[in-house]
């Protein structure tokens, strides 16, 4: 008979008079890895502090190592032996790997620490997986990669029976996702269990033995491993999709952007070129240059050798410093961190990057005028808003795409652009992504997996060791439906 | 063997913190041998005694203040609490209590000031730089208004074995001063280097939320971290109270700076997580061979004070300049 590790039993959580998590159902048992497919983020977070801090239930009731450990009548007990590795680091960077994996761990008994052993200990664990790591470096020397792996470690060691995996795929690379999967199955092979959260269908089709999918907080379908087709997944997820334009083909092939045989420190002998009004992706397979190619072109990394070039001549360094004034706009990673100015209206914020253009443009109220009438029809009455931070997630990515919307900048760099998102974020963002390209603006989305950015782009570039691995138009991503959503899934 | 003699190199090197505190040996030695040039002098037996009794209170509170600066905080009240403990035993000695009972009760309220600094942060999440302005002012007020307003007289010949012990003493031929500070940089640097509690608050430094995941409690931490900064001020107290042969309400003005200048001369990060004990001896070295090094110069004390700062600030130019440069190292995908 299996053993169960984990049980919820029609589990019910109302946060502040709203359902976020309605009549949950899940089991979990030794060495398996279940996936839970997140078509939207409402109710994962709730899920995830039951799961592990037995926070209160409003209805139901939850079991772990075949105990009953949390119900709706009586509080939970303290904490469940379960570890989530989540895109946050939960590490410190200052200290050296095996400190981190032994000593900042609950139960860690000694007082005075013996290094040597503990490197010792440590040794034994990656000798056995096979991997290279040294206990005695810092955390933040660390691969993004080699860092999850701690955290995976020390998951282990610290006698985790259930880890969760919460949408951590973004940060690797296709092969470091394989790795990751290798090692994930290593672990559940030895009698652990895994919850593998992402919103990538195809990511977890590929790991799990069974699939939920969740959406709104509700489970509303679980799919077994003979299940695991598009087709069952179509109308919760991809036929939402259908909204979307097909990207056209490119009238004029006018060149734009261009990197000649670039050479920094880890980018070798770069070569590609980009189209006037074309959408272009560029991966990064190995997840080792996306930074790079960002610093150049903001003129903060210098060339070792090669040449860029930008509309009508050299892009030098020089020119690399006012990028914005040379039409070079950006979008990071996770915009809503980095580029929202929280104390400053939405106006504000929506046309801060005109005064790159014309310092005293934004004075005259016509100006304003003109701007707000202009765009009220996207944003709606948000633009009038004062403080940005009671708006929606939605609302936000609107301000920052249509910012550089106004701007209308030659070229936007959009890094990772769907790697905070959930399903209908991912959406909302390629219909966002649609709004640039009907204005012409060339767009180079830089990613280090495909995610659902195909079914947007034009041309998709592959990035491997530095230099270009390979280029494909839109009508050969079929090949990359094991990875990815591509237009013919769609339309 | 170059290449073994290499990897001790390396691995001296990679001990959390090393880098700026070989940096900044060099920096001390070559100010060292300048100016034992400009006065042979300096390098005098007697000269190096005083040298070493005058580092001693900056090493001690810079030894606090590092401790508070590892877990990402500062305290500013460590001159105050130090011109307390000076205040509140040289008081309670003259009104003729024991100098062992005068220094317990000394000794309860300086830490009652490291809790409440503790608890202020970590519990309450007041900034460091707030909770520590408020209770350094409250601190010096109290040390103010324990013998009324006024310094003490002396503290008598009943406390002479005090004075002795804390400052006039010699052991082997060195100052107990000396002696005092070194067991407690010793026990301090065990505590912080080769203890749980000592990963403890370079994690709280380094990131307080993975902290307070992998089980750490950080009002804990935080709280013993401003415990020792509040001993160092008043173990410093007693010293100066030795010194004295009396209790001065201005004790340790401006010794919250002194603190912090040995801390981030001697590789303490302002940002947290970062630093060992060995680089704030050195701080402390090189802000005490500066003073002693231009007074013997004939240096007016304006021109140090503007070296000194000029180096606190090039220090905490190059730790930033360091973290914000580094980038993770690639490793070949597995």
């Amino acid at each position: 008979m299996k053993e169960e590790i984990l049980r919820f039993d029609h589990v019910t959580c109302v946060h502040r008079e709203r359902t976020v998590l309605k009549d949950i159902n899940l089991h979990i048992f030794k060495g398996e890895i279940v996936g839970l497919l997140s078509i939207n983020y409402q109710g994962i977070k709730e899920l995830l502090d039951v799961l592990s801090d037995n926070v209160p239930i409003h209805y139901g009731y939850v079991y772990f190592d075949e105990q009953l450990v949390n119900c709706y009548y009586r509080e939970g007990s303290s904490r469940n032996k379960v570890s989530v590795i989540k895109k946050q680091s939960s590490l410190a960077e200052d200290l050296t790997v095996c400190d981190n994996i032994f000593a900042l761990r609950r139960g860690f008994k000694k007082y005075v620490i013996n290094s040597g052993m503990l490197k010792k200990q440590f040794r034994h664990f990656v000798d056995e997986l096979g991997i290279d790591l040294q206990g005695d470096e810092l955390v933040k020397d660390l691969s993004v990669f080699d860092r999850k792996l701690v955290e995976l470690i020390k998951a282990v060691i610290a006698g985790t029976r259930l880890i969760v995996i919460d949408n951590i795929s973004d940060l690797f690379s296709k092969a470091e996702t394989s790795r990751f999967q290798e090692l994930l199955h290593y672990y559940v092979n030895k009698g652990c269990a895994v919850l593998y959260i992402s919103n990538h269908h195809e990511e977890v089709f590929q790991i799990c033995d069974r699939v939920m999918i969740m959406e709104n907080g509700q489970i509303l379908q679980v799919l077994e491993r003979q299940s695991f087709i598009r087709e069952n997944i179509e109308p919760f997820y991809l036929s939402k999709w259908q909204n979307l334009e097909r990207p056209g083909d490119l009238r004029e092939k006018n060149v734009l952007l261009e990197f000649d045989g670039v050479t920094c420190e880890r980018i070798k002998n770069l070569s590609f070129s980009v189209y006037r009004g074309e959408c272009v992706i560029l991966q990064d397979t190995d997840n080792i240059v996306t930074e790079e190619i960002v610093d150049i072109l903001r003129g903060k990394k210098s060339l070792v050798g090669g040449h860029i070039c930008l509309g009508y001549g050299e892009y030098s360094e020089k020119r690399r410093k006012n990028y914005l004034r040379e039409g070079i706009a950006f979008i990071d990673k996770n915009p809503i961190e980095s580029m929202v100015y929280k104390e400053q209206s939405y106006y504000e914020n929506l046309s801060c990057l005109l005064k790159e253009r014309k310092s005293d443009l934004l004075n005259g109220r016509k100006i304003k005028k003109s701007i707000i009438k202009e765009y009220i029809s996207r944003t709606g009455e948000d633009i009038y808003t004062k403080n940005i931070m009671e708006l929606s997630e939605a609302s936000l990515y609107n301000m920052l795409y249509y910012r550089v919307h106004l701007f209308h900048p030659q070229v936007v760099i959009l890094i990772q652009p769907l790697s905070e998102a959930d399903m209908y974020g991912r959406l909302h963002i390629l219909h966002l992504i649609k709004e640039l390209t009907k204005k012409h603006i060339t767009i180079i989305i830089l990613t280090v997996n495909l995610s659902d950015t195909l079914i947007v782009a034009n041309r998709l570039i592959t990035i491997k060791k530095g230099r270009v691995s390979g280029e494909y138009k839109s009508d050969e991503f079929q090949k990359f439906e094991q990875d990815a959503i591509t237009p013919e899934n769609i339309w | 063997m170059e290449k073994k003699k290499n990897g001790i190199v390396k691995k001296f090197l990679s001990i959390r913190g090393m880098g700026q505190v070989v940096t900044v040996t060099i920096g001390l030695i070559i100010m060292c041998v300048i100016f034992g040039i400009l006065s042979p002098s300096f390098f005098s037996g007697r000269n190096v005694g005083n040298l070493l009794r005058q580092i001693a209170p900056i090493l001690l509170v810079g030894i606090g203040q590092s401790y508070v600066m590892i877990t990402g905080n500062i305290d500013l009240s460590i001159g105050s609490v130090l011109g307390m403990s000076c205040m509140i035993s040289a008081t309670l000695m003259t009104k003729g209590i024991s100098p062992t009972v005068a220094v317990f009760i000394t000794l309860a309220a300086c830490l009652a000031v490291g809790l409440i600094n503790g608890l202020l942060v970590a519990q309450f999440h007041l900034p460091a730089f707030i909770a520590t302005l408020g209770t350094m002012q409250t601190a010096r007020g109290i040390a103010q208004i324990v013998n009324n307003n006024y310094n003490t007289d002396a503290i008598g010949k009943a406390a002479q074995g005090f004075r002795d012990f804390f400052y006039y003493g010699k052991l082997l031929g060195i100052y107990n001063t000396v002696w005092i500070t070194l067991v407690l940089f010793l026990v301090f640097n065990f505590l912080l280097s080769k203890t749980r509690t000592g990963r403890h608050i370079y994690a709280v430094g380094s990131n307080i939320d993975a902290a307070g995941l992998s089980g750490v409690n950080v009002v804990a931490t935080t709280v013993k971290a401003y415990l020792v900064s509040s001993f160092c001020a008043f173990t410093v107290g007693l010293i100066t109270c030795a010194t004295a042969g009396m209790g001065t309400m201005d004790a340790g003005n401006m010794y919250e700076m002194y603190a912090v200048a040995a801390s981030v001369i001697g590789g303490v990060s302002t940002l947290g997580g970062q630093g060992i004990l060995v680089g704030t001896i050195i701080g402390a070295a090189i802000w005490g061979v500066l003073q002693n090094g231009l007074q013997f110069a004939g240096a007016p004390v304006a021109m140090r004070n503007i070296v000194i700062g000029v180096i606190v600030v090039v220090s905490v130019l190059l730790d930033v300049i360091i973290r914000t440069g580094r980038k993770p190292k690639l490793k070949k995908s597995n």
